[in-house]
């Protein structure tokens, strides 16, 4: 075998090896699997649910200083196509609605909506949205039929850091790490292994700036109506086109 | 030193296999890790930054609080800088028009007049910086210093380290993206003067990219970079979208159809990555 050949084969081994390490979950504590798998299954399982959130995002400006926003955000999931969220400040209000066959974003401070057919499920839908407009649902991860294996797809390595109390309930503290973004969560201490907090750390950003979740109220029993999940335009609301995203950023 | 065929095969093959291999490395959305985790590597696109002015600064224009109302003084005083006059032997650099032949790298549209002539104009893909920033828009917009003004609002005293230009045969002041007039005692609020500069793009400028040329937008001026560092306003340039609407925009309707305007430019509201945006269009 002539030189440059051996040199290639044995680059391309390496990097092979070194990408597949990175993509492998090779370095996840067994504890903190064993909390986070069954929490995510418990929620997979869970065919309808509510929750309330308040999440903040930090935003580093022009002179530097790192800002935080928050919005409060209500979520309905029926699975498998039933999405409905309200993400809301005093300054903004926004929702968003699918019914299996359309999404439709809601900006109810200017009474403007915009309509996109979508595919048949949840899941795709999510990937849609994301990929042809660019949308970012905050905590869709929840709504997703596999949460864990969305929640796993990309982590290096994961640790247990014991007990923490999140608005009074007492959690498991987890950590992980990706190669783009770092995440914690805060699963609940009991029977009903409830996310109750989430952040995600962009730490290849300037400053390293952070998505919290606080989830203030979970409700898993109330019945959720398909016409929950249809839009009706407020009175007066005028139709603006959905752009898609031709930024080259998402897909 | 030369290649053969099969060790050209090599390297092809393995180039691919890093490709195919390695994950994606960048993170581009923030509220879920779907969103972060499906990605792709930030695309290699422009993120123009602009350059500082060379042109020596005589001072900073001090901050002012925006809730701080000016003090009733003579509006006699003198200006903190002068500003030199724009005179340029080049004529400014020309908003595309809307029926030229788009670059490539431009997305071409069509707006449907109300007279149902679709009319073609060039969207810009949003730089990546501005979309993440986009669903916090209407907090950062207020704590900018031009967002408490709005064209026609007097004032009895210039805010300290204005600037003053004479341009088109008329004196016109500056501070912190916000255009004055003299009025008939104190000064009003006006609309940015075309080809007047600008040391520095106001707080909150964003970046718009339309083909090779970057413009800048700002309290509803847009702005080209000049040869010497500084900005200069000029015409928006159509199919391009914006977070904000200028201060003193107003809501319009033409066949029904909403639009809003500000300083003779339309904007027509459309839904960008979730949240309200506005895209700049012929006069309908």
């Amino acid at each position: 075998m002539k030189p440059l050949s051996i040199i290639g084969c044995g680059l391309l081994l390496l990097l092979a090896g070194g990408c597949a390490t990175a993509q492998e979950q090779t370095n996840i504590s067994p504890r903190a699997e064993s909390i986070l798998r069954p929490a995510l299954n418990f929620l997979a399982k869970t065919p309808a649910f509510s929750l309330n959130a308040e999440i903040w995002r930090e935003h580093l400006d022009e002179a530097g200083q790192k800002i935080q926003f928050s919005r409060t955000v209500t979520m309905d999931v029926k699975r498998p196509h039933g999405l409905r969220l309200e993400i809301s400040s005093p300054n903004t209000a926004r929702g968003f609605w699918y019914d299996g066959k359309t999404l439709t974003v809601l900006d109810r401070k200017h009474n403007l909506y915009s309509m996109a057919d979508m595919p048949a499920t949840l899941d795709k839908t999510v990937d849609a949205a994301h990929d042809q407009f660019g949308i970012d649902l905050p905590l869709i991860d929840l709504a997703l039929s596999d949460p864990y294996r969305n929640a796993m797809a990309k982590v290096q390595d994961g640790r247990y850091f014991g007990l923490a109390t999140v608005l009074g309930v007492t959690c498991h503290h987890l950590a992980f790490t990706q190669d783009n973004v770092d995440w914690q969560v805060w699963v609940e201490d009991g029977p009903q292994p409830l996310i109750r907090k989430f952040v995600i750390t962009h730490k290849n950003d300037p400053g390293s700036p952070e998505f919290t979740a606080l989830i203030t109220h979970w409700n898993l029993t109330d019945r959720i109506a398909d016409s929950d999940f249809a839009f009706q335009a407020p009175k007066g609301a005028s139709k603006i086109e959905m752009q898609t995203d031709e930024s080259g950023s998402t897909k | 030193m030369k290649f053969s065929k099969s060790d050209s095969l090599i390297l092809v093959v393995t180039l691919l296999a890093v490709g195919a291999f390695c994950p994606n490395l960048t993170a581009a959305d923030w509220g879920s890790l779907h969103g972060n985790n499906r990605s792709a590597p930030a695309a290699p696109a422009f993120h123009p930054q602009p350059q500082p002015s060379r042109a020596p600064q005589e001072n900073h224009a001090p901050a002012i609080h925006p809730e701080s109302h000016p003090v009733v003084q003579p509006a006699h005083e003198q200006p903190q800088q002068e500003v030199r006059p724009v005179e340029r032997p080049e004529p400014h650099p020309v908003v595309e028009p809307a029926h030229e032949q788009p670059r490539q790298d431009v997305h071409v549209i069509n707006i449907q007049h109300p007279d149902q002539r679709p009319v073609e104009v060039k969207r810009t893909p949003a730089v990546e910086t501005d979309r993440r920033r986009m669903d916090i828009g209407e907090e950062r917009r207020q704590s900018y210093f031009w967002s408490d003004y709005h064209a026609g609002m007097r004032i009895d005293r210039l805010p300290d380290g204005y600037r003053r230009f004479h341009i088109h045969d008329h004196d016109y002041f500056y501070f912190g993206g916000v255009y004055y007039d003299s009025g008939p005692s104190g000064y009003v609020v006006c609309a940015p003067p075309m080809d007047a500069e600008i040391p520095e793009l106001p707080p909150g400028a964003e970046t718009i990219q339309v083909g090779d040329a970057v413009y800048y937008y700002a309290a509803g001026a847009f702005y080209l970079q000049q040869p010497d560092g500084g900005f200069i306003v000029v015409a928006a340039p159509l199919g391009v979208t914006v977070s904000m609407l200028p201060p003193d925009a107003t809501s319009v309707v033409v066949n029904g159809v909403g639009y809003f305007q500000a300083d003779g430019t339309y904007y027509q509201p459309v839904m960008q990555y979730g949240v309200t945006a506005y895209l700049t269009v012929p006069q309908p």
